[in-house]
């Protein structure tokens, strides 16, 4: 018999028969950042007013939901950049997939913008309290979307988890606020977000505690998410520039700043910034890099 | 405005730092530096100038180059840290505000800051000259009770008494 050695290539083996998903860049981590951050420009000047009954005194708070509606825009266009198709964009709006956490966020992203009209307009024909209400409901969705998102790609390790979607919340009313914060404000408005940002790191630091209990606890796949974010590569950037600058030391801030009736420095609101747009990037570089091809099949 | 806090006894500071570089080795494996982040942040600015001189170097070609990331060593995420910590620090004492710091002597603005720019060259070429500044040499390498790190202690002692006696007036 000739000796010859035949090789054959089978299943996984084949190239590309897992799929490539390594795919997004800069623009779609950027994109969840300002899409956050318009989340929490939507809901915070519009619970404020609720709370207290009256509009806010400072300027930029009342601008709040067109600052959303213009940095939503920005981050649309980097969402525009990332794709693949680009004169197609249309066809989301010819059709809506209730399954599709991506078609809910394209008629999502259509709503922002009359609610946020109408949220800084303040129209006397509209009941306040329920365009207020509708505003929070609109940010709400805005912010938990844009975790589900990743959240239903159970492709991939790194994103399989349902509490993405809060988690990003939390982190979009953080940015919201520090972004707010940096703005020239009313001293009882800034006291009310300095406290409504420390709130929402707490919420953030559960919620990121709730994600890697998860992960821990989980399946191999699981396992395999939690070795990503907390020792392999992206481990420095989640612990340095997530957890400690974006998150524990902004709070040591801001309570030392209520406690100590300490005056405003801009250190803290610039951090939540840093770590908010650091852990949109972590959590979707770190989520392309969890793959099941580490399993052999 | 908040009272200032006193600065804490210097021994004290020294004992919770020693804590600090024990810390470190426990938690990250690795003890304390700083010239190491600025070196790399100095070839990486060497790298966007001019990356194929930079890779093709014996010295700078082993931090940056394709695939690598320079910035991606525990020291730059320390110092990263050492600047959160520092901000927290003086925040928590009441005395963060923006401003130039010197000695007793008022000079201009910009004569402090050449004068801090001129020893911080000074002191980078010098730590790359000695493999490591006060924090790589002195604390983590006597940590670790490395020959070369003592030997440099004692010369960085004998050489500021040694300039000592040319400067000191400048202090008083």
């Amino acid at each position: 018999m000739d000796p010859t050695i035949v090789e054959t290539v089978h299943g996984r083996a084949n190239p590309l028969v897992d799929p490539t998903l390594s795919v997004w860049g800069w623009e779609i981590p950027v994109y969840l950042f300002l899409g956050g951050l318009a989340a929490g420009l939507m809901i915070l000047p519009a619970a404020l007013e609720l709370a207290r009954g009256r509009r806010p005194d400072s300027v930029w708070v009342r601008l709040g939901p067109l600052l959303a509606a213009a940095l939503l825009s920005l981050g649309m266009g980097a969402l525009f950049l990332d794709l693949e198709h680009k004169l197609y964009v249309w066809r989301f709006y010819l059709a809506f997939k209730p399954a599709s956490p991506m078609s809910w966020g394209a008629w999502i992203l259509v709503l922002v913008y009359p609610v946020a009209f109408l949220a800084w307009w303040d129209p006397a024909w509209l009941p306040r309290r329920a365009v207020l209400w509708t505003a929070v409901a609109a940010g709400g969705a805005l912010g938990i979307y844009t975790g589900i998102l990743l959240g239903a790609m159970a492709a991939r390790p790194g994103w399989n988890s349902a509490v993405l979607g809060p988690l990003f919340l939390a982190s979009g009313l953080s940015t919201g606020a520090a972004l707010l914060l940096l703005l020239p404000l009313d001293a009882r408005d800034r006291h009310a977000l300095v406290r409504i940002d420390a709130v929402a790191l707490v919420a953030e630091a559960a919620l990121l505690g709730v994600l890697l209990i998860g992960f821990a606890s989980g399946d191999r796949t699981a396992h395999l998410a939690f070795e990503h974010l907390t020792t392999r590569n992206w481990a420095s950037a989640f612990w340095s520039l997530v957890v400690v600058a974006g998150i524990s030391v902004p709070l040591a801030f801001e309570a030392l700043e209520i406690r100590r009736k300490l005056a405003f420095v801009a250190v803290a609101p610039v951090l939540v910034l840093v770590g908010g747009l650091s852990l949109r990037f972590v959590l979707v570089l770190s989520g392309q890099a969890s793959s099941f091809d580490e399993f052999p099949g | 405005m908040t009272q200032e806090k006193p600065f804490w006894n210097p021994y004290v500071g020294g004992f919770v730092l020693g804590l600090v570089l024990l810390g470190s080795f426990l938690v990250v494996g690795n003890g304390l530096g700083a010239s190491g982040a600025a070196n790399r942040l100095g070839v990486g600015a060497a790298y966007l100038v001019a990356p194929e001189t930079v890779a093709a170097h014996e010295v700078f070609g082993e931090y940056a180059g394709p695939g690598k990331n320079v910035l991606d060593d525990w020291l730059v995420f320390e110092v990263l840290g050492v600047f959160l910590g520092g901000a927290l620090g003086a925040y928590s004492a009441g005395r963060m505000r923006r401003g130039i710091q010197g000695g007793p002597r008022p000079l201009a603005p910009w004569k402090r800051l050449a004068f801090a720019f001129a020893g911080g060259l000074l002191m980078g070429v010098a730590a790359r000259l000695a493999r490591g500044c006060t924090s790589g040499q002195a604390l983590t390498g006597g940590a670790l009770l490395s020959a070369g790190s003592w030997a440099f202690m004692m010369m960085v002692f004998a050489g500021g008494y040694l300039a000592a006696p040319f400067l000191r007036r400048q202090w008083r």
